[in-house]
């Protein structure tokens, strides 16, 4: 059977089984034995050795030890009345704007996304600071949690990003470049989201309460110090070589507790309950994560990435008609496989294509950052939607229909940048040249 | 709040029957693990905080951060795993629950049930096979710790019993219960 | 046709990427009726301290590995990064054939049979000025690759850190390391000369991979299946350690390319300095290893002409 039917099967044997309501981490472990046993004639001892390393290796991973201190990082900040005292210090400031404190979502997860490298800590931690907050002030319930999916990907386009260092080191080209190419995209992306919700606003503004607003006051706007500090001392912590962008999470969990300590709030009890919040949210994400891997090791030996990069190989096509074919073929990879998995199995065979098309691979690797995030927002694996399932308690399908806009404009995004591709290279042409 | 899940596993179980002592002691290992876990999330922490401190002040290191911080992740996902199963913390799609008449609900509820025992179970052990061929050939890390390799697998091993466990309690709890019942989850 | 599965995790232009391709290539193209479909960069899930059970287990056929991991289930695999002992392609090549014998037997006890070794490099000392005294030395916040590495650089005076590949570029960017230890080839691969100005070559050691595979299928193959494997083997064997020494000028050309200053010449003073901090690691792993190591290291100073 040809690759292409491969990836069509397992994808129909997913929905399937996730359609049982089986846990997603069990479901995902479940498709991929499957799949592994049926096509590959995988026996029971092949299968156990296969899933045993798996499972071990991507579960003791340094990178993932970001994603519980984040959460429990928010945990702790939710508990405290740093939350209540950021959305009365940003309500004059964004409250005027149609749309009101749903742009803390876009802008929220933008800053956020300039402290933590994967896009799973980021809507992790903004979700938790906003979502309760926006449902309890009236917000629309589509336009909260849809927002958060798309801007939560963020975390991997505004440096520090783990997929950019993956793709530095696999394709040879310098990271720090990378990540200066896509901080404009990213902040053009964080635009035309916070545009598109404020448009949602003007027509419909019954999406956003415009009652209690309060005026705009220097006192107000000074509740915001603490979360600035936040920021500033976990970006500080990053910029000044304190600590690497992995240690940075704990930096957050140390300035956090410090900060409600300044509040007189710091209590066993508020240790106690943050932790008990935060590890089965972390055990949710992780697990998700490794049956992730071992779901992209089963495709691995199906050599599905592979043999449809090969093929699209072989066409002989143009930059541009090359560029379509591939944002299709990302975004289709995207509803099954993490970003990670399909940097790493793709470029190999992708990579060669590329830079015989003369393009440029530090522009390519803003594209296939993009594409990540893209597949993030996807059915049936889209993490983002995993985590605000989660997180607010909407059914998946809700959350990936509330996402489909996001989705929309962030292929809009890439249109832009393919159509002016100084968006990326603009800034890194000026910082090194 | 409602969670995403239409039914955490149930929290009182007078239909357990007989098998209501699994039960319990589902409940209480899975609690011991997620304490556990909670000890992994303070540990990571602590961790990372000495290195930063060890390096930027005394230019040294602990020289294992990555490998310890690394087990310490997957020590919490997998002791997490039952705890987080019981009170519906893992998420699932619960799109066809809603819309099926209450039989057909409580079979896919045992399906769901059923498949998570047997992976939990599958995994369980090959890891435990794993962990005892680390053992017995005395296999360590190869880092200046030279932590044995069986002692990080074996955390990992510990989750996947309990959850073994939880999912067993769960499934039992869904053959002794009747289809009325379900509104007191 | 036989389809067999391959994992490493170094990029597809690494030393070692371009040898497995090469091995490949030559399976391959044999006409045995042998398929290697390399998985590079660790795209399989795997990374190199997992390939021995995965290899053993049957998980995957083929793998390669960095020896250093291997060190944890038998110390002698840390030969190879043993400070000092080996200076040069020709001494790393006469250290590995000293030591063979007991790489294979260490294959053949885990249902495995080694195929070829793909060397490193020589390593040096990456940093923002010329390292070649003592001083210079002293106090230097380095990231090392290995527990051999660490307790050289201490013993040394250096402070030697422990980092995830990953963080290293991140951390060189701010200023949180002042140099690295490792090869010319593992700094032009990491774009190191955006941060750093100098390597000194130190010709510290030169650690091998180990590319193995699982004997039993090895012996599920046809005959001419097996001579396809045990031939390419041999021809990339030879290729690679041919392609070590055009590599470190090859690199070398890249960076000087690059505006990166290359010493080649430490003061004595150094020399006796490090060659003292390595013989405590040298004693240790001596020590460890018994009467395995002390017949390597007779075996080798035999072939290069010193005594150890
Ligand atoms: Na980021
Ligand atoms: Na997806």
């Amino acid at each position: 059977m040809d690759a292409g039917s491969i990836s069509l099967l397992v994808l129909l044997l997913l929905v399937g089984y996730l359609a049982t309501g089986t846990v997603i981490f069990v479901s995902i472990i479940c498709v991929s034995l499957i799949s592994l046993a049926a096509f590959l004639d995988f026996d029971a001892h092949r299968l156990g050795a296969t899933l045993t390393r798996i499972m071990i290796r991507s579960s003791s991973s340094w990178e993932l030890s970001a994603i519980p201190l984040f959460v429990w990082m928010g945990e702790i900040v939710f508990r405290s009345s740093l939350i209540s005292k950021m959305f009365r210090g940003l309500s004059p400031v964004v409250g005027r704007l149609p749309g009101g404190l749903l742009h803390t979502n876009v802008i929220g997860c933008a800053l956020f996304a300039a402290v933590s490298g994967s896009s799973a800590a980021t809507t992790a931690t903004v979700g938790k600071i906003t979502l309760g907050e926006l449902r309890d002030r009236g917000y629309d319930e589509r336009l909260s949690v849809g927002s958060l999916a798309g801007a939560g990907t963020l975390g991997l386009l505004i440096p520090p990003s783990i997929v950019m260092i993956i793709y530095g080191l696999l394709a040879n080209v310098s990271i720090i470049q990378l990540f200066a190419a896509g901080l404009l995209p990213g902040f053009l992306i964080a635009t035309i989201y916070s545009g598109y919700v404020a448009a949602r606003c003007i027509v419909k503004p019954q999406l956003a309460p415009r009652d209690g607003v309060p005026e705009v006051s220097g006192r107000a706007i000074l509740d915001l110090w603490p979360i600035v500090v936040l920021i500033i001392v976990v970006l500080g912590s990053i910029y000044t070589g304190w600590a690497t962008p992995s240690e940075s999470a704990a930096i957050g969990v140390a300035t956090a507790l410090a900060l409600t300590a300044i509040h007189g709030e710091l209590s066993f009890k508020l240790i106690r309950e943050s932790l008990i919040a935060a590890v089965p949210i972390s055990c949710m994400i992780c697990s998700i994560l490794v049956a992730a891997a071992f779901l992209s090791t089963a495709m691995g030996f199906l050599h599905i990435p592979q043999d449809i990069a090969r093929l699209i190989g072989g066409l002989n096509l143009s930059a541009a008609q090359l560029l379509l074919l591939l944002a299709v073929f990302y975004v289709l990879l995207g509803l099954l496989l993490d970003g990670i998995s399909i940097t790493v199995m793709t470029l190999p065979i992708i990579l060669p294509l590329i830079l015989a098309a003369g393009i440029d691979p530090i522009w390519f690797g803003v594209f296939l950052v993009i594409m990540v995030e893209l597949g993030q927002m996807t059915p049936p694996v889209g993490f983002n939607l995993f985590i605000l399932q989660g997180m607010s308690g909407v059914p998946i399908l809700r959350v990936a229909s509330a996402a489909l806009p996001f989705f929309a404009l962030m292929c809009l995004g890439v249109l832009l940048l393919t159509l002016f591709p100084d968006i990326a290279l603009w800034l890194p042409s000026v910082l090194f040249q | 709040m409602r969670r995403g899940l239409a039914c955490a596993l149930p929290e009182q179980i007078p239909r357990g029957g007989e098998y209501g002592p699994v039960i319990t002691l589902a409940k209480n290992l899975s609690r011991i693990g997620n304490g556990a876990a909670i000890l992994a999330l303070v540990f990571m922490f602590g961790h990372i905080i000495l290195e930063i401190t060890l390096r930027n002040l005394f230019h040294t290191s602990t020289f294992v951060l990555d490998e310890f911080v690394g087990h310490a992740v997957s020590a919490l996902t997998f002791l997490a795993l039952g705890e987080a199963l019981r009170t519906g913390t893992l998420i699932r799609v619960s799109l066809l629950h809603d819309s099926v008449p209450d039989s057909a609900k409580r079979v896919l509820e045992m399906f769901a049930m059923a498949s998570a025992l047997s992976v939990g179970s599958f995994a369980l052990w090959f890891v435990g096979v794993s962990v005892l061929r680390q053992f017995e050939r005395g296999t360590t890390s190869a880092s200046i710790a030279q932590i044995p390799l069986w002692i990080p697998e074996a955390l990992v091993l510990f989750g996947l019993a309990i959850f073994v466990l939880q999912a067993l309690a769960g499934l039992i709890g869904l053959i002794f219960r009747t289809p009325q019942s379900e509104e007191t989850v | 046709q036989t389809a067999l599965d391959m994992t490493n995790e170094y990029e597809p232009n690494s030393i070692h990427g371009q040898g497995d391709q090469f091995f490949a290539e030559q399976v391959n193209n044999s006409g045995a009726g042998v398929e290697i479909t390399l998985h590079l960069g660790g795209a399989l899930g795997f990374r190199s301290a997992d390939n021995l059970d995965a290899v053993g287990d049957g998980v995957v056929p083929i793998a390669d590995t960095l020896g250093g991991v291997l060190a944890g289930s038998d110390p002698i695999f840390l030969v190879g990064s043993l400070p000092f002992v080996a200076a040069n392609p020709e001494e790393a090549r006469a250290l590995y054939e000293a030591a063979r014998p007991y790489y294979e037997a260490f294959f053949e006890e885990h249902g495995q049979m080694l195929l070829y070794a793909s060397p490193w490099p020589s390593s040096g000392l990456w940093a923002n000025e010329v390292v070649d005294t003592v001083e210079a030395l002293a106090g230097l916040t380095m990231r090392t690759y290995d527990v051999n590495g660490t307790r050289t650089l201490i013993a040394a005076g250096a402070s030697p850190i422990q980092l995830s590949w990953a963080d290293v570029v991140p951390q060189l960017a701010t200023g949180g390391i002042e140099g690295v230890l490792t090869s010319a080839e593992g700094g032009v691969n990491a774009s190191f000369h955006e941060h750093l100005s100098h390597f000194t070559e130190i010709n510290y050691a030169m650690p091998l991979n180990f590319v193995h595979m699982n004997r039993d299928a090895f012996e599920a193959l046809p005959p001419e299946g097996q001579q396809a494997i045990v031939d390419a083997a041999a021809a990339t064997d030879a290729r690679n350690w041919q392609a070590l020494a055009d590599r470190v000028s090859l690199n070398y050309e890249t960076l000087r390319g690059q505006g990166v200053i290359i010493v080649e010449e430490i003061t004595p003073e150094l020399q006796a300095h490090l060659a003292d901090a390595a013989s405590v690691v040298l004693e240790d792993w001596l020590e460890q290893t018994g009467d395995a190591g002390a017949a390597v290291l007779s075996a080798y100073g035999e072939s290069v002409g010193r005594s150890y």
